[in-house]
C-alpha cells in the first residue's frame, strides 16, 4: 500500500487539497491506520502549536508607544507664562474689582434709594464682617477702614466679587479650555 | 478583529489620536512574539516593536485596507526587525530570503513509526513548545505567522514578500521536523520509563 506523502498528510489536516486530492485522501484514510494516526497526530500537533505561549512585552508598553508616538515638549518660561496667563488675569480682575470697589464704597449705593440687600447677601456680608472685625482686631492695622464700611457696602461688594468670581470660573471651564482643546486636535 | 480595528483607525484618523492606544494593546502580543521570534532578543524585539508602532502611526492616513490591519502592521514589524538583524551584521546570520529549498523530503511518508502518546497531555504540550524553539531560524517567522497570528499562505506571503512556494516548503518543512523531533522526544522519554520499570 502507497502511503500518504508528508506534504499530502499536512495539506489534508490544514484542508489544502484541492477537490479531487481530498477525495482520494479520504478514501486511502478509510482503509489505512497508518496514515489515518498521522493525521491525527498532525492535527494534534497544530492544536498545540496554536497554543503555544505567546511573548508579552514589559508592563505599560502602549503607553510608552504613546508617549514616542506624542513626545512631551520641555515648557519654556515664555509658554509656562502663556499656559497660565487665563489664571493671572482672572486674579488681576478679582483683585482690581475687589480693590475699587473697596476703595469707593460709595459708587456702589444707590443716590435715589436706600439699599436693599437680599437675605443671602446679608448673610454673606454679616458673615464677612465678622471675619474681617476680628482679624483688624487682632491686627490693629489698615484693615480698620474694611470694618468701616457698612454692611450694605460689604455685601455689595461680596455679591460683585462672587459674581465676577463666577463669571469667570464660566468662561474659564466652558469657552477657554473648549477653544484650545479643539486647537490642539487640529 | 477586523471591524473593531477599522472603527479603532477611524477614531485616530477624524482626530482621536489617543486611540491608537487601543491598537497598540490589541495588537501588541502577537507582534510581540513575532519580533521576538525573529531577534531572539526580548529588548531587541520591544524596541522594534515600538519603532514599527510609531511608523504604523505615521503612516495610518496612507493605509488603504487593500489587506486587514494585522497584515499590514505584520509586514513593517516584519521589516523592521528584519532591517535590526540586517544591521547586526555577521554575527547573527539569519536569512529570511526566498531560496531553493528542496521539496523532495516531504513528498515521501514519514518512515518514524509514531510512538504511544497520550494525546492533549500537558507533557506533549511542553514537549512540543519546547522543539518549536529549537526549529530553525528562517522557519520560525513562517510558523509563528501560521500558528499564532493564525493567518493563511496568502496572508504570509504579504507579510513576509517571500513567494508562495517558499512559504508552503518552510511551513511542511518546520512541521515535519517538529513532528519528528517530538516523536524522538517521546520515544526516548518511553524508553527510559520502560528501562525504569525493568531496574
Amino acid at each position: 500500500m502507497i502511503h500518504l506523502t508528508t506534504k499530502q498528510v499536512l495539506q489534508f489536516v490544514d484542508g489544502t487539497l484541492d477537490y479531487a486530492s481530498q477525495a482520494q485522501c479520504t478514501n486511502h484514510l478509510a482503509v489505512c491506520a497508518q496514515c489515518r494516526s498521522e493525521v491525527e497526530f498532525q492535527k494534534t500537533l497544530a492544536k498545540v502549536s496554536r497554543r503555544q505561549p505567546t511573548v508579552q512585552p514589559s508592563g505599560q508598553f502602549a503607553s510608552r508607544v504613546m508617549g514616542r508616538v506624542f513626545p512631551q515638549k520641555r515648557k519654556t518660561v515664555a509658554s509656562t507664562i502663556l499656559d497660565n496667563l487665563g489664571n493671572v488675569f482672572a486674579m488681576f480682575v478679582v483683585l482690581t474689582v475687589v480693590g475699587y470697589a473697596i476703595a469707593n464704597p460709595s459708587l456702589f449705593t444707590p443716590q435715589d434709594r436706600p439699599a436693599q440687600p437680599s437675605v443671602l447677601s446679608q448673610t454673606i456680608a454679616a458673615t464677612y464682617g465678622k471675619i474681617v472685625q476680628s482679624f483688624a482686631e487682632r491686627t490693629k492695622d489698615a484693615t480698620q477702614t474694611v470694618v468701616s464700611t457698612s454692611t450694605n457696602d460689604s455685601s455689595r461688594v461680596i455679591s460683585m466679587t462672587i459674581m465676577t468670581l463666577l463669571i469667570l470660573i464660566v468662561l474659564d471651564q466652558f469657552v477657554l479650555k473648549r477653544y484650545t482643546g479643539m486647537k490642539m486636535k487640529h | 478583529m477586523q471591524d473593531q480595528d477599522f472603527a479603532i483607525i477611524q477614531r485616530v484618523i477624524g482626530g482621536e489620536k489617543k486611540a491608537y492606544a487601543e491598537l497598540v494593546d490589541r495588537h501588541k502580543e502577537k507582534a510581540m512574539t513575532l519580533a521576538f521570534k525573529m531577534l531572539k532578543n526580548r529588548e531587541d524585539a520591544e524596541e522594534a516593536l515600538q519603532d514599527a508602532f510609531i511608523r504604523a502611526f505615521n503612516a495610518l492616513p496612507r493605509f488603504e485596507w487593500k489587506s486587514s490591519f494585522s497584515t499590514w502592521f505584520y509586514r513593517i514589524v516584519f521589516n523592521v526587525c528584519a532591517s535590526a538583524l540586517s544591521k547586526r551584521g555577521n554575527d547573527h546570520p539569519v536569512s529570511f530570503q526566498a531560496n531553493d529549498e528542496e521539496e523532495t523530503a516531504l513528498e515521501v511518508a514519514s518512515q518514524e513509526p509514531l510512538p504511544d502518546i497520550a494525546l492533549e497531555s500537558s507533557e506533549l504540550s511542553t514537549i512540543v513548545f519546547e522543539e518549536i524553539e529549537k526549529l530553525p531560524e528562517a522557519y520560525g517567522p513562517t510558523f509563528t505567522l501560521f500558528f499564532v497570528q493564525d493567518m493563511t499562505y496568502e496572508e504570509i506571503v504579504q507579510v513576509t514578500g517571500l513567494p508562495l512556494g517558499t512559504v508552503k516548503t518552510r511551513l511542511f518543512r518546520a512541521r515535519a521536523l517538529l513532528r519528528d523531533a517530538v516523536v524522538k522526544r517521546i520515544g526516548s522519554s518511553q524508553e527510559g520509563t520502560r528501562q525504569e520499570k525493568v531496574a
